[in-house]
């Protein structure tokens, strides 16, 4: 990249991503995603997922007709929760992505990483529904099954038969993709595992809705980051899942590639459960950059972490300015159209990073009518915008300030 | 990326057997005389340990947490160098966790029995979240470098060990506090009863381990070097016990460590099928070494805490060996894992 790799990139393997799986409300599998992306599409729309009485308003961004058995086959997906089911299914989306067949990585040295937000606390809520309901403490046997968030990964392990699988379940909150895909670069970079499968999944719950309407931060209708009249968040639910390899090996094997996977950085605030703090997210960006041996400079374009709440769009967009003063490269936010899909809103957008590397467009910020004065970036407003990518950066922060931010390069022969 | 593989330098606990190391290495050395296993920690009041301030909406995991990395820091740390000599940018926080049930389930119960489903109180959301308490860790130490939380049943400490293993070696954070922490329950006892499929379990037990990982040119005296930590998964319980094997053969050669000298094995020992298919597969691979049951004697089930607990037991059992302590785990889910680690 022109610059000196840092001490710790110079024994490392070079990381690829060589299949993409994604389950979102704008579209399923890569086609549909990537053409949601550049269509702007959006994926509000009424809840049904659960009964909204009592709320005001009740828009956020679920998955319509979600069929888990089209992509399960061998776990019974009654016997799982939703956001495992996302999981499962992304993962599946992925590999079949990649043209490799499961069997062929059964005896791989697998790294299953996913990332969570509520994992399956929807069944958790099911099993307090029917207590109530009942005036008893009874717990459900089937639903206290499903309930436990760390099934997300090892059922992808189990329905894919990966017996050298490590799987792990990463309930970062709404950074937990970029964790998880950063995790699965480590373990790809350092020569510890042939494939990583990383990625997020969350599930629309009742939960996130109570939780979000309680801190008075749902927007009524759509999502609006960075505009002056955004509103908060629309919650969403997903599963976006990547499989990294080695780059000789996916070469090797005649693999499509989307993009490189050059580094990323994690930091904490160590200052607030829930505020964002702008000191915490240039130092993670900064991590980001040194880890993959790029410069602010070099950025052609960032996924903001862009929730449309006050507080964090404001807050991001002045670490981002801090960084890049005088190189601010387009800015947008993907949740314009997918709400915030919680730990699978960052894999989410790392896929739709990798894919606009790939096809050369900037995806937009949608429902957007005039820029906050006190945001003084470039939102890419309504429309997708043709763009020769080289380098973007996916920033993620998350309540108790675990912030992580992922850099994406355009692969291409003598590139890099 | 660092080859020299790093080393845990120190530990701390609060458990069912005590508040600290020194009353839960003393516990573990009467293991067996109690009939029944040991399972919350005894005390433990969040607020009189870690005072009124910033603790009122505190679970007990977090309060767990926090106290043994105040335990951990006071070991390693000295006034002048409160994080071991480390920069706070410089140290990763790391921890096992399996979800939050009670506090969610409070949450929950309050949403669907008052006048309006929303009427929550704001400040318990952030204990919903299971990377709370980690987040809280680094809040009351200031501690700025990655902070994780990882979640994996039974596996959740070996997972642990490996993800800050990692964020060191690949030059994330130069040294990492980790550990795990499970919390003992109403919710969570009657939802991890109603889990196990006819079976009998061990009781729910809770407590929380942390140690200090650090390189290996670290100045303090290394307790164990991490050799190698490995994975696998099986389908049905009659494949554990040639998972387990596979994976601790996989283990042994990346770490070249030699039968020979692997001093003991600590098990999770979960009862029924599991634990003897456990232990089969322990011995397929590394022969007859004893094994370490103490701690599954003397404490419940720690859940995502156990493994943690069962490297305590090897750290004690094998201290001053310089020979190769292994950790071997099945949990319910499918997963097997291992670690070696060298102790001195």
């Amino acid at each position: 990249m022109g610059h000196d790799p840092p001490p710790a990139a110079s024994a490392r393997r070079r990381v690829v991503i060589t299949g993409i799986g994604v389950i979102s409300s704008i579209g399923t599998g890569v086609a549909e995603f990537a053409e949601g992306l550049r269509e702007g599409r959006s994926g509000a729309r009424p809840i049904t997922a659960f009964d909204t009485a009592g709320f005001a308003h009740a828009n956020a961004c679920g998955i319509p007709g979600f069929v888990p058995e089209r992509w399960i086959s061998r776990l019974d997906p009654a016997e799982l929760g939703r956001a495992t089911q996302l999981s499962i299914a992304s993962t599946v989306l992925a590999l079949r992505d990649a043209r490799l067949a499961p069997g062929r990585l059964r005896d791989q040295r697998a790294l299953v990483a996913v990332g969570t937000t509520y994992g399956e606390s929807g069944e958790l809520d099911r099993i307090v529904a029917r207590q109530v309901a009942s005036g008893t403490r009874t717990v459900d046997k089937p639903t206290a099954a499903r309930s436990a968030s760390s099934r997300l990964s090892a059922d992808v392990a189990r329905e894919l038969e990966l017996t050298q699988a490590e799987a792990v379940t990463i309930p970062t909150a709404c950074a937990a993709g970029n964790y998880a895909i950063g995790y699965g670069f480590d373990a790809v970079a350092g020569g510890e595992a042939d494939v990583a499968l990383c990625g997020g999944a969350d599930a629309l719950l009742r939960m996130t809705f109570v939780t979000f309407y309680r801190l008075g931060t749902i927007a009524p209708v759509i999502c609006q980051p960075f505009d002056r009249d955004r509103k908060g968040i629309l919650t969403g639910e997903g599963g976006a899942m990547l499989v990294l390899e080695d780059l000789d090996a996916a070469v090797a094997r005649g693999a499509h590639i989307y993009a490189e996977v050059l580094g990323y950085g994690l930091a904490c605030d160590a200052h607030h459960p829930v505020a964002p703090d702008q000191e915490g997210i240039t130092r993670c960006i900064n991590q980001a950059h040194i880890n993959a041996g790029t410069a602010p400079w070099q950025i052609d374009y960032i996924s903001a972490h862009g929730t449309g709440t006050k507080a964090n769009d404001v807050t991001e967009a002045a670490a981002i300015c801090q960084v890049f003063a005088g190189n601010l490269p387009p800015v947008s936010s993907l949740k314009s159209m997918l709400g915030h899909a919680m730990g699978a809103a960052s894999a989410l957008a790392a896929a739709g990073c990798a894919l606009a590397l790939e096809n050369g467009f900037i995806p937009p910020t949608i429902n957007h009518a005039e820029t906050d004065p006190e945001i003084g970036i470039d939102c890419v407003p309504n429309l997708a915008r043709p763009a020769e990518l080289r380098v973007v950066q996916n920033n993620s922060l998350a309540f108790a300030g675990n912030n992580a931010v992922l850099i994406l390069g355009r692969f291409a022969a003598g590139l890099a | 990326m660092t080859s020299a593989a790093p080393v845990i330098t120190a530990w701390e606990t609060y458990s069912p057997l005590g508040h600290g190391a020194r009353p839960h290495l003393l516990g573990l050395r009467a293991a067996g005389r109690s009939a029944q296993p040991r399972t919350s920690v005894p005390d433990f009041d969040v607020r009189a340990i870690l005072g009124r301030s910033g603790t009122r909406s505190m679970d007990r995991a977090a309060g767990l947490a926090v106290a043994t990395t105040r335990r951990l820091l006071d070991r390693a740390g000295t006034a002048d160098a409160p994080l071991g000599g480390y920069a706070p940018e410089d140290v990763g926080v790391v921890l096992g966790a399996s979800d939050p049930i009670q506090s969610v389930m409070d949450f929950l119960r309050d949403s669907w029995t008052r006048d309006k489903p929303y009427d929550v109180d704001p400040s318990h959301v952030p204990r919903t979240l299971m990377n709370f308490a980690a987040g809280q860790c680094a809040i009351w130490y200031g501690i700025r470098g990655p902070n994780a939380t990882i979640c994996g049943s039974h596996a959740t400490a070996l997972l642990t060990l490996n993800y800050a293993r990692r964020l060191q070696r690949n030059g994330h954070a130069k040294a990492a506090i980790w550990g795990a922490v499970e919390e003992l329950s109403a919710d969570r006892a009657a939802v991890e009863s109603a889990r196990l499929d006819g079976g009998a379990g061990r009781p729910a037990g809770e407590g929380c381990v942390m140690f200090l990982l650090e390189p290996a040119a670290s100045d303090r005296p290394a307790l164990a070097e991490v050799l190698a930590v490995e994975f696998g998964v099986w389908s049905g319980t009659d494949q554990i016990r040639g998972a387990l094997a596979g994976c601790l053969r996989r283990a042994m050669v990346r770490a070249a460590v030699r039968r020979d000298e692997v001093l003991a094995v600590a098990p999770l020992s979960a009862p029924g099928l599991r634990g003897s298919a456990e232990r089969a597969g322990a011995a397929d691979e590394i022969g007859d070494v004893p094994v370490l049951t103490k701690t599954a004697d003397a404490i419940g089930d720690t859940g995502a805490g156990s493994a943690a607990f069962q490297i305590v037991e090897l750290l004690a059992e094998g201290a001053g060996s310089g020979r190769v302590g292994v950790v071997t785990t099945a949990d319910g889910e499918g997963r097997v894992g291992c670690a070696l680690l060298r102790i001195y």
